[in-house]
């Protein structure tokens, strides 16, 4: 379960982004963080996993406080897929890659080849295990970077903006991977501009960007004007019909 | 801070000078550095950072100047005047010793570092590098060079944003940039690889735009906006340029 | 300089002496969150060396330094025949086949450190007087008051600080070289020379 508790947080000389603003993600669930460019979603995540410090308020993963610890310990608990994958593909071949992340728990090699094939085969990646990160297509690299922190195996994932770019494939498969991690019992959090995407895969919805965030039940979030226009997102396909037919 | 560009906008004459003009001074007072005797220099470096005030930069200049030469000052001086060995050592207290003439070279040598990193900071810090660009290319100077030094300057921003994200994606990733020596320094290949690796990327995409547009076609670049150039300012670069040349083959043949 | 460009060069080598140089002054910016005793600003100069050769090297060392000089360190522009005696080194190493083997290649940054001493040591006496008002004087210092020469003072300095940097840059590029898809290597004329023999 993730925690977040009065978070407040303000970047230098500027005002506050963030007051006040608490969320809970239990297990097997999941949040989409949504509001428009500069809202302050990639500034949540930075809070989430340790790049910025909050000012106020904690992040809590199963109960315990991780605020104030170093990034890479925070890496043991929180695990993020950023947006761009480039920026974090630094192996060779495929599999050393997927293998980092778990080789930083200190595993046995038999472990941690189980795990890179397990994550590998997850993503559709498995017959590309000894070729160059680079010379994968786009949305290939960015299941080597979700197969990454899918073989850390932690309570919590971030994933920004995973889905976009996608083919409906790809997306299909982005999706089942969302749904065996949430069976499986992970705190999810998505940021995700597409509120089609939102309406068939979020549990709950926090947008950013309003006077006062609120963790809202997707339904409901769809279905509150006000909301929508303050946050100023289009409604997802399914409720533009509904409201077109009645 | 000292990571910050150095330039400062204003309007003072120094800014509006053609850069081409300006550069031939600081070259000027780079070789007459070589020639002129320690209090001369100290002076001159002095005049400049007064000039400096005058053409409106002169808190920024005076401060980097202080922040570089102090350092080196007190270095050079100490250095030369009281622990190389020299003949006229003479004991000042207990261990303590110093000699005149290694003070003499340090304010030799020190003077004239003085005066280079006064007259460059005022160079720089009077000279946008976009301005610098076009004086080149309207000079016409080959479009290979000038892009070899406009490139990188447009590039720096965005890399440096990159490098950046690249740290950021691997310590979330568990990375730890606090290990011992040797992790570190593993460490240091995982941020590398993916900003050495991108700025490959980069440069083939680059090298495709760039032939596409046909850059190169010329062997120089047409300027639109050529910064401002005055016959005077042309008459002052060759007297400087002659003037040079005579400094250099007087310390040559002395 | 023209003739040069023109001839040697085509624009894909240009390109890649422009991000290298980017690289070159970026690259330190890891160290500060490392807090290694290495200055990483030639990184850039030795790849360029590797895939395009010497003279591609040089022109990136030299770049670096004008650049460096001209917004952030005046001083930098001093020590540009310094950055470009690595570059035309680094690539002459690896004409000759030097950045094959990892031993070869660590054998090759000792050279490049011990090539720039050469010529950084003239500058730094008679330029800078031996001091440079960083903490390496302490060590200029140290040598000459147990009775070493200026110039074999600066010289231990100028090599003892630069043979970790550049052994371990040179293996850096070597090992990203290898492990690089040909996609991105493409049209670099030197890298033939560097591939492990078969």
């Amino acid at each position: 379960m993730l925690e977040v508790r009065d978070l407040g947080f303000a970047y230098q000389g500027q005002p506050l982004l963030f007051d006040g603003v608490s969320t809970t993600v239990p297990d097997g669930h999941i949040l989409a963080v949504v509001g428009r460019n500069g809202a302050g979603k990639s500034t949540l995540f930075k809070l989430l996993n340790g790049l910025l410090k909050p000012e106020d308020g904690e992040v809590l993963v199963g109960g315990k406080s991780i605020s104030g610890r170093k990034i890479s310990e925070i890496a043991a608990h929180i695990g993020t897929v950023f947006q761009s994958p480039e920026q974090q593909l630094f192996a060779g071949r495929v599999e050393e890659e997927v293998a980092f992340g778990p080789r930083q728990f200190g595993l046995p090699a038999n472990q941690i080849s189980e795990r890179v094939s397990d994550a590998l085969n997850r993503t559709s990646l498995l017959d590309q295990i000894a070729r160059h990160p680079l010379d994968l297509s786009a949305a290939e690299r960015r299941f080597l970077a979700i197969a990454s922190v899918l073989a850390m195996r932690l309570p919590v994932l971030l994933l920004d903006e995973a889905q976009r770019g996608l083919d409906r494939v790809w997306t299909e498969r982005l999706e089942s991977i969302l749904e065996a991690e949430r069976s499986a019992g992970k705190s999810i959090v998505m940021i995700c501009h597409d509120m089609d995407f939102v309406e068939r895969n979020a549990d709950t919805v926090l947008a950013l960007g309003g006077r006062t965030p609120r963790q809202i039940p997707v339904p409901a979030f769809f279905s509150d004007t006000e909301v929508l226009a303050e946050v100023s997102v289009e409604r997802p396909t399914p409720y533009r019909l509904r409201e077109f037919m009645t | 801070m000292l990571n910050s560009s150095i330039y400062c906008p204003g309007e003072s004459s120094l800014h509006r000078a053609n850069p081409l003009t300006k550069s031939t001074g600081l070259f000027t007072v780079v070789v007459t550095s070589f020639l002129l005797p320690p209090p001369a220099l100290w002076v001159v470096s002095a005049i400049i950072l007064l000039i400096g005030l005058a053409c409106g930069v002169g808190g920024s200049v005076i401060w980097r100047y202080v922040l570089l030469s102090l350092p080196f000052t007190l270095a050079v001086f100490v250095f030369h005047g009281a622990i190389l060995p020299r003949s006229d050592m003479q004991p000042v207290l207990g261990w303590l010793h110093y000699s005149l003439t290694g003070l003499e070279h340090a304010s030799l040598v020190g003077g004239r570092i003085s005066l280079i990193l006064a007259s460059s900071l005022l160079f720089v810090s009077t000279t946008a590098p976009a301005t610098l660009l076009r004086a080149l290319d309207a000079a016409r100077w080959p479009p290979g060079l000038s892009f070899l030094l406009a490139s990188p300057l447009l590039l720096l921003d965005q890399f440096t944003g990159r490098a950046r994200a690249i740290s950021d994606a691997q310590q979330t990733r568990g990375l730890s940039v606090d290990g011992s020596p040797w992790r570190r320094l593993q460490a240091l290949r995982m941020l590398l690889v993916p900003l050495l690796t991108s700025a490959l990327a980069d440069a083939q995409e680059r090298s495709h735009v760039l032939t596409a547009r046909g850059f190169r076609a010329l062997p120089y670049r047409t300027v639109i906006d050529p910064p401002a150039d005055t016959r005077f300012q042309r008459f002052l670069r060759w007297s400087l340029a002659v003037f040079m040349a005579m400094e250099t083959a007087f310390m040559v043949l002395r | 300089m023209s003739a040069i460009t023109k001839t040697y060069f085509d624009t894909k080598v240009l390109a890649l002496i422009a991000v290298a140089i980017v690289i070159n002054i970026v690259g330190g910016q890891f160290n500060d969150l490392l807090r290694l005793p290495i200055f990483l600003d030639s990184i850039g100069t030795i790849l360029v060396a590797v895939l395009a050769g010497p003279i591609a090297g040089a022109i990136t060392g030299i770049f670096t330094n004008v650049i460096i000089g001209l917004i952030f360190a005046p001083v930098a522009a001093a020590f540009a025949p310094v950055a470009l005696v690595i570059g035309l080194v680094a690539g002459l190493l690896a004409r000759a086949g030097w950045f094959r083997t990892i031993w070869q290649t660590v054998i090759s940054g000792v050279v490049i450190a011990a090539a720039l001493t050469v010529v950084a040591v003239p500058i730094r006496i008679y330029i800078f007087g031996g001091v440079t008002g960083s903490g390496a004087d302490f060590f200029v210092a140290y040598f000459s008051s147990v009775g070493q020469t200026l110039v074999s003072s600066v010289a231990f300095t100028v090599f003892g600080s630069n043979v970790a940097d550049k052994v371990l840059s040179a293996l850096l590029v070597w090992g990203l070289v290898r492990q690089l898809p040909e996609r991105l290597t493409a049209g670099y004329d030197y890298l033939k020379f560097s591939k492990a023999a078969a």
